[in-house]
């Protein structure tokens, strides 16, 4: 018979993570959506996957953070630990704050599957986190019943799943198609035909389907021999800094993605162990389905290698380093064809990226970046700088229109920090701009630091750019002028509390 | 600055791509409506002191690479760099002094239009370039254009009164395979 998995989950696990759950209503959010929110913002109305506009109009008082994904790794990592310790010791981790295992061992050491709950929620309390748990035939009813504190029998999922709405599956699209086909539960979308499913639904479909009739997402493979694929990677000598860690969890990623495609094969989980000097090792395993490129599992690298650095793991016992990097994929399937991201790649040869990455060895990851260009009014507000070979994850201001925004010719030299300046009329004294943006004298002169003094030929302006005016934090009231000068020169200059600066240079 | 964007965005014409090395202040707008593509370049704005080893390694696959200030270039390194340009073929433009560049071009005049005293906006900005080869063409040769035109992009001046090379001189000393070049104003 199959298996028994037992699913720990803590709720709200990214506001905890960002250290504010009793600090008022709170949301994290990623991409300009809630991801989590607090229990106070809950009650305001604010939901998962809400627009941050639309919760911030029914929760004014909101605070919004943006998720930082590697932190909660970070922060999760010692609570898997813990729980490695004391209650069970294999375990992957779906998310930050959403962990399985295999329950059948456990649950007979703890002596029943009740005692295994209350065992794992009892720990996860021990490090303040508030827990709950469920098991189930598989990790998704798992999951579902980890909510609710559920102990679903063996065999039983398919009838425990039947009652919830299509939503729960977790495809918004697939669940409004069917709810327009009137199949508005999961039992009724279990009852449809599997052959019909796969016509018209395809594989996102299909796997849903199983998941409705409580089995696994892909049947498990039969091969459970996964060491051919292992990718590994010997530094040597032993090295100390995490950076060229992480660069070669990126490059072994790759590598492991190239043999899994070229097996024809996905894997479920994926096991990063790292050897230390002196021969310990740890490892930590994360659920991958095929979905996480090799940058993700850097990140993810990344995190945790942070943490188990944090609290001194990596050089504990005299000896420090890190001899070599395993990446072990678990529970391999055949790949049945999944769209890969289309998205940020760029038309960059193999050879610049390459090269690129040989500076990102020498540099770090942030040194070497591209450009791409989105909303805002300030010639520097509207590039966004992605370290190279990254996906532009974070949150981009949207196009539409920017009032306020200057019209071409853009300047050609933005100074990443404002340069301070000085705008004086004939008596030397300062120009000032009024609240009706009116000049208090005529510019004559204009000196920034480190261009010299110049005769005022032409100005333009000003125009007052009040942004973000709802927000104390990044509001900002300034107002822009373009100068030229007798000796050819043009500039960007903005005055923010009566001090001018020299955002930018034209020529 | 707009005299480097221009000769990068006409080198980079056709080409894999460009590099960006020790130029944070390179504004990303102008660069785009002068005609080069962001999505082909590369930015390193902090090379350090391996600037050198950064800028060799960039020279050897990246068509067009552009420098900033980056100090005194040593001898050594600008004709080890220098071999690299010749084996790979690539264009080094450099914003800063660089001694051996084939063509010195810089600003000598400029005048910006479409601004007077507290009305308009700026539209485009009239310059007379002048270019300084080495050996036979150390004779100045000098070029009036827009810099940037209204649209961004850089366009001969209609005029073509006492001017004795055309604009296109900007285009044709660096695709005519020389490998250095520096770039003042």
């Amino acid at each position: 018979m199959g298996s028994r998995i037992i699913v720990g989950w803590i709720p709200d696990y990214p506001v905890i993570a960002a250290g504010a759950l009793d600090a008022g209503p709170i949301a994290v959010v990623h991409r300009d959506e809630v991801v989590a929110c607090s229990g106070s913002a809950r009650m305001a109305g604010v939901r998962r996957r809400m627009r941050v506009r639309v919760a911030q109009s029914r929760c004014p008082q909101l605070r919004v953070v943006e998720r930082d994904i590697a932190a909660e790794f970070r922060v999760f990592e010692p609570a898997v630990r813990h729980i490695e310790d004391t209650v069970m010791p294999r375990l992957e981790v779906i998310r930050p704050g959403l962990i399985a295992a295999p329950a059948r061992g456990p649950s007979r050491y703890w002596g029943g599957e009740s005692h295994l709950v209350e065992r794992l929620a009892a720990a996860l309390d021990e490090v303040d986190l508030p827990a709950r748990a469920g098991i189930a035939d598989s990790v998704f009813t798992a999951a579902l019943a980890a909510r609710t504190g559920h102990l679903v029998p063996a065999g039983g999922d398919a009838a425990w799943l039947a009652p919830y709405p299509v939503g729960v599956l977790g495809l918004p699209r697939l669940a409004e198609l069917l709810e327009r086909l009137g199949v508005r539960t999961v039992g009724a979308f279990a009852a449809l035909p599997e052959n019909r499913v796969l016509a018209r639904f395809g594989v996102e479909g299909i796997a849903a389907h199983r998941t409705a009739r409580g089995q696994l997402e892909r049947p498990l493979a039969v091969r459970t021999d996964s060491g051919e694929h292992a990718v590994s990677y010997v530094f040597e000598p032993a090295v100390h800094l995490l950076d060229p860690v992480v660069f070669a969890a990126k490059a072994c990623a790759e590598q492991l993605h190239e043999h899994l495609t070229a097996a024809g094969v996905v894997c479920a989980r994926l096991e990063t162990v790292v050897e230390l000097v002196g021969g310990r090792s740890l490892s930590r395993t994360f659920r991958h389905e095929g979905r996480l490129s090799s940058l993700a599992v850097a990140e993810r690298v990344r995190g945790v290698l942070q943490a188990w650095s944090d609290a001194g793991l990596l050089d504990a016992g005299g000896e420090a380093g890190i001899v070599q990097l395993v990446l072990r994929p678990e529970q391999l399937t055949a790949a049945t064809g999944r769209q890969s991201a289309l998205f940020g790649e760029g038309r960059t040869s193999d050879e610049i990226e390459r090269a690129a990455a040989r500076m990102q060895a020498m540099l770090g990851h942030q040194a070497v970046v591209r450009a791409e260009l989105g909303g805002g009014r300030g010639p520097a507000d509207q590039v966004r700088l992605v370290p190279f070979g990254d996906l532009d994850t974070g949150a981009r201001l949207p196009d539409g229109p920017w009032p306020g925004r200057l019209p071409a010719p853009h300047p050609a030299t933005v100074f990443p920090q404002w340069v301070p300046a000085q705008l004086t009329d004939p008596r030397a004294q300062q120009v000032t701009v009024s609240g009706r943006l009116a000049l208090s004298a005529t510019p004559d002169r204009l000196t920034v630091e480190g261009h010299g003094e110049a005769v005022v030929d032409g100005w333009s302006g000003p125009w007052p750019v009040l942004e973000r005016w709802w927000d104390r934090g990044h509001g900002r009231r300034i107002a822009r002028m373009q100068i030229t000068t007798a000796d050819g020169h043009a500039w960007l200059l903005t005055i923010e509390h009566g001090r001018w600066w020299a955002e930018a240079h034209y020529g | 600055m707009p005299l480097l964007l221009a000769l990068a965005a006409e080198a980079s014409v056709g080409t894999a791509g460009w590099a960006a090395v020790g130029l944070p202040q390179m504004g990303a707008l102008a660069a785009k409506s002068v005609g080069l593509d962001l999505a082909s370049g590369l930015w390193v704005d902090e090379p350090g002191r391996q600037w050198a080893q950064v800028v060799a390694t960039l020279a050897e696959v990246v068509p067009v690479v552009l420098v900033g200030q980056l100090g005194t270039v040593p001898g050594q390194i600008a004709r080890r760099l220098a071999a690299v340009l010749r084996r790979s073929g690539s264009v080094l433009l450099a914003a800063g002094s660089w001694d051996g560049a084939e063509v010195r071009m810089n600003v000598v005049s400029a005048a910006w239009e479409g601004v007077s005293e507290g009305h308009g906006l700026l539209r485009g900005r009239r310059v007379r370039v002048a270019a300084v080869g080495r050996g036979a063409s150390a004779v100045p040769r000098y070029a009036d254009m827009w810099l940037p035109g209204p649209d961004g992009r850089v366009a001969p001046l209609p005029t073509g009164a006492a001017v004795p090379d055309g604009p296109e001189t900007v285009s044709d000393v660096q695709l005519g395979g020389r490998p250095v070049l520096r770039v003042v104003g």
